[in-house]
């Protein structure tokens, strides 16, 4: 049995999940200590379970009862970032093998904030830094009861501010995009037992937990576009013309990466799997203009070496990284974060121009340089569009040459007029 | 002179808030224990804040105070629920009336504990905010109740409560405005 405390951030310090249980009332409720003091966010909890308002039945019902009472140690004010500590604490509830557990007996502490859509996407929440201040003593207390502790947080900006929070040394971060990211990093896996509207299983349950069995499974429409270099810049990664008449198809992509790691290893140990975030800001789905730059910041977890790929909307997809511009392929530090563009590292810039539409950069970072093992026409050598034949097969040439000892991310952006 | 003209429907509730302020000095001739009738009339309606112990004190201690809050209590009432239904005098009651029913149930969670439930139909009467509950000694005991949520109030209650023993009172009566 796999035992996890679970807190939910807030600005009063952390509040811990004490348990969950299914009811025989048509509301659910969310309570103090296991009193009947109820806690205002209520109503709330109410809305996140429902089907219809909310995910919890959805996801992990029918129930008997279908209302939940939630007991937790202290309260919660006002605002959505509990959302993702409560969402994670009805998955271990739900999954034979874990269960939920005060934090004198856990294997792992989480330390969660996020919001948490309809699509379980996670979103970023206030106040990072003010969480992290207000969990001091416990981080301190938790760590040396020799427990495992992580922070969960949406990635992007909340994890830019998490690092720029001075968390305690030895506290893990897991950055996440999507709600699978969190449970697969806790091996939390949950069988899915409804279906959408269509009749169909919802994407993201037939895809499983696995990040690699999301590339697998996950497929995302790109439209061709049309990416112009800066004129009088260094130059553009690749100087592409679009073709007329707009060509579309289906190219599988990754979905939202996470900062995987094994979370029940033995400290020390070389198990941690390889991750990579992409972020460009604030902005979950930043939108860019036409004659504005690209820009974005990477960041991993272990050294590794870096390709990157941007899909136009007009359909071409041409190599960001590496390019001729680009004098010395080197292997890139874990635990910095890199910014592109810049002299050293990424020495060009990209501006958008016409046609407008949905784009996106996807990396992929390996530990061993895959270059040699690549197709000639994706080892960086030109700024040229990729055949068709390798453009809309590219994540499974990855894993063809780099195994599972491959971390993939995506940064999703719209171009606008 | 300041002039002041009601609309029909103002002047109607004028003339109710002063039909049921009689009332309560006529029941309140003969007792009082010290408190107005106009403050008792502000209790039962919920209207009364800051400190209330010396009307709870007064209705501890007489009968005919009782009766007359009671009385008022009623009359504030939006739903009056008389008398409790249940199978066996183990199960928990289930109090119906037109519009609304309100109804025990037991919490997985916490044996100790009871799950409140008002079902509300009709809500055109207004939204109710607090469960009042009279015995036959005209003893009350009242909860306050959150805002309705699809039509649904639900508190939890402590089985040893006043308020859940009186609800399991056959003879008692349950009013909520």
């Amino acid at each position: 049995m796999k035992r996890i405390a679970v807190h939910v951030a807030t600005t009063g310090g952390p509040v811990l999940i004490q348990r969950i249980t299914p009811e025989y009332a048509p509301q659910s409720m969310m309570c103090l200590g296991r009193s009947s003091d109820v806690l205002p966010i209520s109503g709330d909890y109410d809305d996140f379970v429902k089907p219809g308002s909310g995910v919890i039945v959805r996801e992990f019902g029918p129930f008997e009862e279908d209302a939940f009472r939630l007991d937790v140690s202290g309260p919660i004010g006002a605002g959505r970032s509990w959302q993702l500590g409560v969402f994670t604490a009805h998955a271990i509830e739900h999954t034979d093998g874990f269960s939920l557990c005060d934090p004198e007996d856990a294997d792992i502490v989480l330390w969660m904030t996020g919001m948490v859509n309809y699509d379980l996407h996670v979103r970023a929440v206030d106040h990072i830094a003010e969480k992290v201040q207000a969990s001091r003593k416990d981080f301190a207390l938790w760590q040396g009861a020799g427990r495992k502790v992580f922070a969960v947080v949406p990635k992007g900006n909340n994890h830019n501010e998490l690092l720029g929070a001075g968390l305690p040394e030895g506290v893990r971060i897991l950055a996440v995009g999507a709600i699978e990211d969190a449970l697969a990093a806790l091996n939390l896996t949950y069988a899915p037992t409804k279906t959408a509207d269509n009749g169909e299983i919802p994407w993201h349950r037939q895809a499983g937990l696995g990040l690699f069995a999301l590339v697998a499974a996950a497929f995302a429409v790109i439209v061709f576009n049309l990416l112009q270099p800066e004129p009088g810049a260094p130059g553009p990664a690749t100087p592409v013309v679009g073709a007329p008449g707009a060509l579309t198809t289906e190219v599988p992509l990754p979905l939202p990466g996470v900062a995987e790691e094994d979370v029940f290893a033995e400290d020390g140990s070389d198990d941690v799997e390889l991750s990579l975030i992409l972020s460009a800001g604030e902005d979950d789905e930043p939108v860019f203009g036409f004659g504005d730059h690209l820009e974005f910041t990477l960041e991993l977890n272990r050294d590794a070496w870096l390709n990157c790929f941007y899909y136009q909307a007009d359909g071409k997809v041409v190599q960001l990284y590496p390019n001729p511009f680009v004098e010395e392929i080197f292997r890139f530090e874990a635990n910095i974060v890199y910014e592109m563009p810049s002299e050293e590292f990424f020495p060009f810039r990209l501006r958008f121009a016409p046609p407008a539409g949905e784009e996106a950069v996807v990396c992929f970072a390996s530990e061993d340089d895959l270059t040699e093992d690549l197709p000639e026409v994706m080892r960086g050598n030109s700024t040229e569009p990729l055949p068709p034949i390798y453009a809309v097969d590219i994540a499974r040439i990855f894993h063809a040459v780099g195994g599972e000892a491959l971390a993939v991310d995506e940064l999703v952006f719209m171009v606008e007029p | 002179m300041t002039t002041y003209t009601l609309t029909p429907q103002e002047r109607e509730a004028a003339q109710e808030n002063f039909r049921r302020r009689d009332r309560a000095d006529a029941l309140l001739q003969n007792t009082g224990g010290g408190v107005s009738a106009s403050r008792l009339h502000a209790y039962a309606q919920g209207m009364l804040t800051g400190d209330t112990q010396n009307i709870e004190a007064a209705l501890d201690k007489d009968a005919a105070l009782r009766a007359a809050y009671r009385t008022m209590v009623r009359d504030a009432a939006l739903f009056i629920l008389p008398e409790a239904m249940a199978a066996s005098s183990d199960a928990l009651p289930v109090r119906e009336t037109r519009g609304c029913k309100v109804s025990l149930k037991p919490s997985r969670a916490e044996k100790t504990q009871l799950y409140l439930i008002v079902e509300l139909g009709d809500t055109t009467k207004g939204e109710p905010s607090t469960l009042a509950v009279c015995g036959a000694d005209n003893r009350t005991h009242q909860i306050a109740l959150p805002p309705s949520r699809g039509g649904i109030i639900q508190v939890i209650v402590e089985r040893d409560s006043d308020i859940v023993r009186l609800l399991r009172d056959p003879k008692s009566e349950a009013y909520l405005r």
